[in-house]
C-alpha cells in the first residue's frame, strides 16, 4: 500500500486495470454461461450442438483480460527494482518503511551514529545586480590563458577565479565580479568592470552563498550553497545560532548577456561538482533530520528544483549498502546544461570523504563498519569490529548515471588524489590507523571493482602516513611523513604485483604533487626541522624521476618563517591555488606571512612567482603585493594568466603585471562591491 | 422431459444413441426394464433393437409436427418447413424469412410468424426479429445488455435490451 501511495501513477493505471479486469472477467463468465445455455437448449431439442466459434473465442478473451495485468505486473517489478540487476553489495528499497527499518537496524547494532541538523528549503533567491552592461563583442580575447589546474583533462572542477582570455569571473565574499580583463588591441589597458552579481544576503533564507565558478563557450555556471548563518536576529525566536549548510544552488548564465538561464536547486549539502563538456556532475548529501531523537527519514529524502518546478526522488531509486552508516543520503545529480535534464542516483548512506572523477567514472569514498555479532545482546563496550573505506563507483555517459558497484579498501584515503583510474583500473592510496599503528596501502581494483594486487609492504616506515600522491600513468608517486619524507616510486605496469621501484628521503614533506612532464614531479609542502620536527616554512621541490629507479631533488625552494612568526599558502592544501604554466615557464601561488613584535604583527599577502626551468630548476621571479603597508589585510588568493600578463586577484583589487617582470603593477582595479 | 432407466453400464452409451436430454422434471421415462416403468408417466419400454424406432418417436414428441410456412422470391413460391428458417426480419414493412443462403418474402405478419412459431423455439429478439433458437452457434453478450447472436449462417443478429430477459428465460427452459 505504501509503494501505491509513493506511485500514484502507477496506483491509477493498476486501479484501471483491476476495473478493466471485472468487467472483462464478469464478460467472459456471461458469455460462457449463456453458450452453456444455448447448448444445453439445443441438446434438448435434438439438435446437433456442435459450437464452431466458441473455444478460440474464450482464449482470446482470457489473453485480452491478461495481456493489462501482465504489463503492469512488469511494470512495478521494474520500478522496485528499477537497476536490472542490482551490482552486489547493495540492497534496494521499496517503501519508507524499509529504509526505515535499516536506520533501526543500524542504530542497534552499533554504538555510533551521528546526527547533523539541516533545514528544509523552498524559494529561489533573488540576486541583486548593479553596474550597467556594455557588450564588447567586436574584440576578442587571447587564447592562450590559464585555465583550471583539474586532476583529470577534461573534468573541470570548479573554481573561484576563471577566465577565457577576455574576460575574468571573480567570486570574492558573495560578489560575483565580471572583468573586461584583455583583448588584442588593448592588451590589458582597457581592463574594467562590466557587471557584478551580489550575492550577499547572509540572513535571508535560502539565500545562496556562491563557492565556485564553471566556464565554457556558452555559459557561466555559479554553484554554491544555502545556509543559515550565525547570529541572524529572527525577531521572534530571538537568535539563530546555526551555521549548518542544508542546500545546494546552481546558478547558469548566458555568457553573451548574463541573463539566467535556468536555476537548479538541490536539496543536499554539496560534497563535490565536476563539469565534463555540457554536463555538470553535483554530489551532495542531506543529512537525516532529527525530531525529538528520532530519525525523520521521510523529512531527510532528497529532492531537487529546476526553475522551481519540484522533482522528488523515489523510494525504490535509493540504494543502500550494507555496513555504511545510513544517517544521510548520497545524491549523485547528472545535470545536461544545455537541455535541463537531470538523471540521479540516490545511496543511502554518508559520503563524506572523498570525491574523484575519472573521464566515466565517480568515485567516493565512505566509511564502512563491520559489526561483532550479538554484541547488543552481549553488552560490549564496541560493537565495532571493523572499518573500512568503501569506494562507491558511479558510471556517467553524458548525463545518465549507473551505480556500477563497490570496492572496499583498509584504512582511508588523503584527498581527491589518492585516487586515479587508468585503463579502465582504480589505484587507491590509503591509510590505516596512525602513529604506532600506521600502515600504508595502495590497492588496485579492476572494472567490476574486484580487488586486483594490494601493496602494503614498505610503503612508509614505522609511524609514516600518506601525506600526498599522485598517479602518472602506469606509475605512482607516494608521500610518506613521520620525521622525513620518503618520496616513492612505484611501477604499477604489472597490476597484479605492482613493486615501489624507487626511494628517496629528504626532510619535510610535499603535501600535493603534480606530473610536470614524463620526468619531473612537482611537489609542494613543508620544510621540517629534523630536530624538533616541526615546520620551518613552505617549500616548493622538483623531484627528477627520469631515472624512476633513483628519484633526486633537482631543485628546492623555500619561504621561510621568520623567528616569530609563520607563513602560510593555500596552495599547500589546495591544487587549483597553484598555477603552473610550462609555456611561460613559471609556476607561482599566493603565500602569507605573519610576523609577530611585542605588540604587533606584521602581515603580508602576495603572490610569489617563480622560474620554472626544467634544466636550471626554480628560482625567485618576484612577487606581487596589492597594497604595502596597508591597514586592511588584503589578501591574494589566486593568480591567473592571458597572454603575456599576470593576473593577481586579491579580496580588494584585481591586479596586472607582465609574468616576465611581476613585482611591477601595470594597472589595479577596486573590485569591491559598488 | 425425459428420463432414462437402464442400468449404470448401459445409461451413457444409450443416451448417446437416442440424443437424449434428461431433466429433473419429467413426463416421459424410458427403459429397458418394464419393472422401472412409473405409473405417473408415460413409459417407453424399449428394447436394444428398436433403438432406431424410439429417436424417431422422440424426435416426434420434441419437435412435434412440421409447420411449413410460405414465401416467396425471384426463383418462386415455395413452402419450407419453419425450423429451416434461420430466423425472420422486417425490412421496409416487409418480412423476410432468412435461410441458409437465401431469403423469402413471408406473406404473414410478424407476430402471426411469432404466435405460430413460439412453441418451435422461435424467439423474438427485437421489434423487427424472431429467431431460431436452434439456428444459433455463438452468443456473444456485448457491454449495454445487448446480445449479439452469431448464426449458423454467419448472419449477426442483435438481441436488444428489453428483450434480452425473456431471451435468456427461453434458454433455459
Amino acid at each position: 500500500m505504501e509503494f501505491l501511495l509513493n506511485n500514484p501513477g502507477i496506483a491509477f493505471m493498476l486501479l484501471i486495470v483491476f476495473a478493466f479486469s471485472i468487467i472483462m472477467i464478469s464478460k467472459i463468465i456471461n458469455e460462457i454461461n449463456f453458450n452453456k445455455l444455448l447448448k444445453f437448449k439445443q441438446k434438448q431439442m435434438r439438435i446437433n450442438t456442435q459450437v464452431t466459434y466458441g473455444g478460440g473465442r474464450v482464449a482470446f478473451l482470457s489473453l485480452i483480460t491478461a495481456t493489462p495485468i501482465i504489463i503492469i505486473v512488469l511494470l512495478v517489478n521494474m520500478t522496485i527494482n528499477p537497476m536490472g540487476d542490482l551490482p552486489s553489495g547493495y540492497k534496494s528499497f521499496n517503501s519508507l518503511s524499509s529504509i526505515e527499518s535499516v536506520v533501526d537496524d543500524f542504530k542497534s547494532k552499533s554504538d555510533i551514529y551521528y546526527f547533523t541538523r539541516t533545514f528544509s528549503t523552498d524559494d529561489f533567491l533573488d540576486s541583486e545586480i548593479f553596474s550597467n552592461e556594455v557588450a564588447y563583442t567586436t574584440t576578442v580575447g587571447s587564447s592562450d590563458y590559464s585555465t583550471v589546474n583539474n586532476q583529470v583533462i577534461g573534468v573541470a572542477e570548479m573554481d573561484n577565479v576563471v577566465t577565457n582570455g577576455k574576460y575574468i569571473y571573480i567570486l570574492n565574499n558573495n560578489l560575483l565580479t565580471i572583468l573586461y580583463a584583455y583583448d588584442t588591441v588593448n592588451d590589458y589597458e582597457d581592463m574594467h568592470i562590466i557587471k557584478q552579481i551580489d550575492y550577499s544576503s547572509e540572513c535571508e533564507v535560502d539565500a545562496m552563498h556562491p563557492v565556485g565558478l564553471f566556464i565554457d563557450d556558452e555559459r557561466l555556471v555559479v554553484v554554491g550553497n544555502t545556509y543559515t548563518a550565525y547570529g541572524c536576529d529572527n525577531s521572534d525566536e530571538g537568535f539563530w545560532f546555526n551555521g549548518s549548510s542544508y542546500g545546494t544552488f546552481i546558478d547558469v548564465y548566458e555568457l553573451e548577456d548574463y541573463t539566467l538561464e535556468d536555476q537548479y536547486k538541490l536539496s543536499g549539502v554539496y560534497k563535490g561538482f565536476r563539469k565534463i563538456g555540457d554536463n555538470l556532475i553535483a554530489v551532495t548529501t542531506d543529512y537525516m533530520e532529527y525530531e525529538n531523537s528520532e530519525v525523520d527519514v521521510l523529512g531527510s529524502i532528497p529532492n531537487y528544483k529546476i526553475n522551481n518546478y519540484s522533482f522528488d526522488i523515489k523510494y525504490n531509486s535509493i540504494v543502500y549498502l550494507e555496513g555504511t552508516m545510513p544517517n544521510a543520503f548520497t545524491t549523485f545529480y547528472g545535470i545536461n546544461l544545455e537541455y535541463g535534464s537531470v538523471d540521479t542516483e540516490v545511496i543511502l548512506g554518508d559520503g563524506r570523504n572523498n570525491l574523484y572523477v575519472s573521464e566515466n567514472n565517480i568515485y567516493l569514498t565512505s566509511y564502512s563498519y563491520s559489526f561483532v555479532p550479538f554484541a547488543d545482546i552481549l553488552n560490549f563496550e564496541s560493537n565495532t569490529s571493523n572499518t573500512k573505506t568503501s569506494i562507491n563507483k558511479v558510471s556517467y555517459s553524458g548525463n545518465n548515471l549507473s551505480v556500477e558497484g563497490v570496492g572496499y579498501v583498509e584504512g582511508n584515503t588523503l584527498d581527491q588524489f589518492s585516487m586515479s583510474e587508468y585503463e579502465g583500473n582504480l589505484r587507491i592510496a590509503t591509510t590505516k590507523g596512525f602513529r604506532e599503528t600506521a600502515q600504508n596501502y595502495l590497492t588496485i581494483f579492476d572494472s567490476n571493482m574486484e580487488v586486483i594486487s594490494v601493496l602494503n609492504e614498505g610503503l612508509g616506515e614505522e609511524r609514516e602516513s600518506l601525506k600526498s600522491s599522485t598517479f602518472f600513468g602506469n606509475y605512482a608517486f607516494v608521500v610518506t611523513f613521520e620525521q622525513t619524507d620518503p618520496f616513492y616510486v612505484i611501477d604499477l605496469n604489472d597490476v597484479e604485483n605492482p613493486v615501489i621501484i624507487g626511494e628517496l628521503k629528504i626532510p619535510g614533506f610535499s603535501t600535493y604533487l603534480q606530473p610536470l612532464t614524463d620526468d619531473i614531479i612537482l611537489g609542494i609542502g613543508f620544510n621540517v626541522d629534523e630536530s624538533t620536527n616541526r615546520t620551518t616554512g613552505i617549500k616548493v621541490q622538483l623531484y627528477d624521476v627520469s631515472d624512476m629507479t633513483l628519484p633526486v631533488v633537482m631543485s628546492s625552494v623555500e619561504i621561510l618563517y621568520s623567528d616569530y612568526g609563520y607563513s602560510y599558502s593555500s596552495a599547500t592544501n589546495n591544487h587549483k591555488d597553484l598555477l603552473v604554466s610550462l609555456s611561460n615557464g613559471i609556476i607561482a601561488f599566493p603565500f602569507t606571512t605573519y610576523t609577530y613584535n611585542s605588540d604587533n604583527y606584521t602581515y603580508i599577502s602576495g603572490l610569489i612567482v617563480y622560474n620554472l626551468d626544467l634544466i636550471n630548476g626554480l628560482s625567485e621571479k618576484g612577487v606581487v603585493v596589492h597594497e604595502t603597508n596597508s591597514i586592511d589585510d588584503i589578501y591574494i588568493y589566486k593568480g591567473i594568466y592571458i597572454d603575456d600578463y599576470l593576473y593577481t586577484i586579491s579580496n580588494k583589487y584585481v591586479g596586472v603585471s607582465l609574468i616576465e617582470n611581476p613585482d611591477e603593477i601595470l594597472k589595479i582595479i577596486d573590485i569591491q562591491k559598488k | 422431459m425425459f428420463k432414462l432407466k437402464v442400468n449404470r453400464e448401459e445409461h451413457k452409451e444409450l443416451k448417446e444413441r437416442l440424443n437424449l436430454t434428461e431433466s429433473m422434471i419429467y413426463d416421459y421415462v424410458l427403459t429397458n426394464d418394464k419393472l422401472e416403468a412409473e405409473d405417473d408417466k408415460v413409459n417407453i419400454v424399449f428394447n436394444q433393437a428398436h433403438l432406431e424406432k424410439v429417436t424417431k418417436l422422440l424426435d416426434l414428441i420434441v419437435k412435434g409436427e412440421d409447420i411449413y410456412v410460405i414465401g416467396h422470391n425471384q426463383f418462386g413460391q415455395k413452402s419450407v418447413e419453419a425450423r429451416n428458417f434461420y430466423y425472420f426480419s422486417v425490412k421496409e414493412d416487409l418480412v423476410f424469412g432468412i435461410l441458409n443462403n437465401t431469403e423469402m418474402i413471408i406473406d404473414i405478419k410478424m407476430y402471426e410468424i411469432e404466435e405460430l412459431l413460439k412453441n418451435k423455439d422461435f424467439i423474438r429478439v427485437s421489434k423487427n426479429t424472431v429467431v431460431n433458437i436452434g439456428k444459433i452457434d455463438y452468443i456473444k453478450p456485448a457491454l449495454n445488455s445487448k446480445l449479439d447472436l452469431l448464426m449458423k449462417n454467419g448472419d449477426v443478429v442483435e438481441v436488444n435490451r428489453g428483450y434480452y430477459k425473456v431471451f435468456k428465460e427461453a434458454l433455459k427452459l
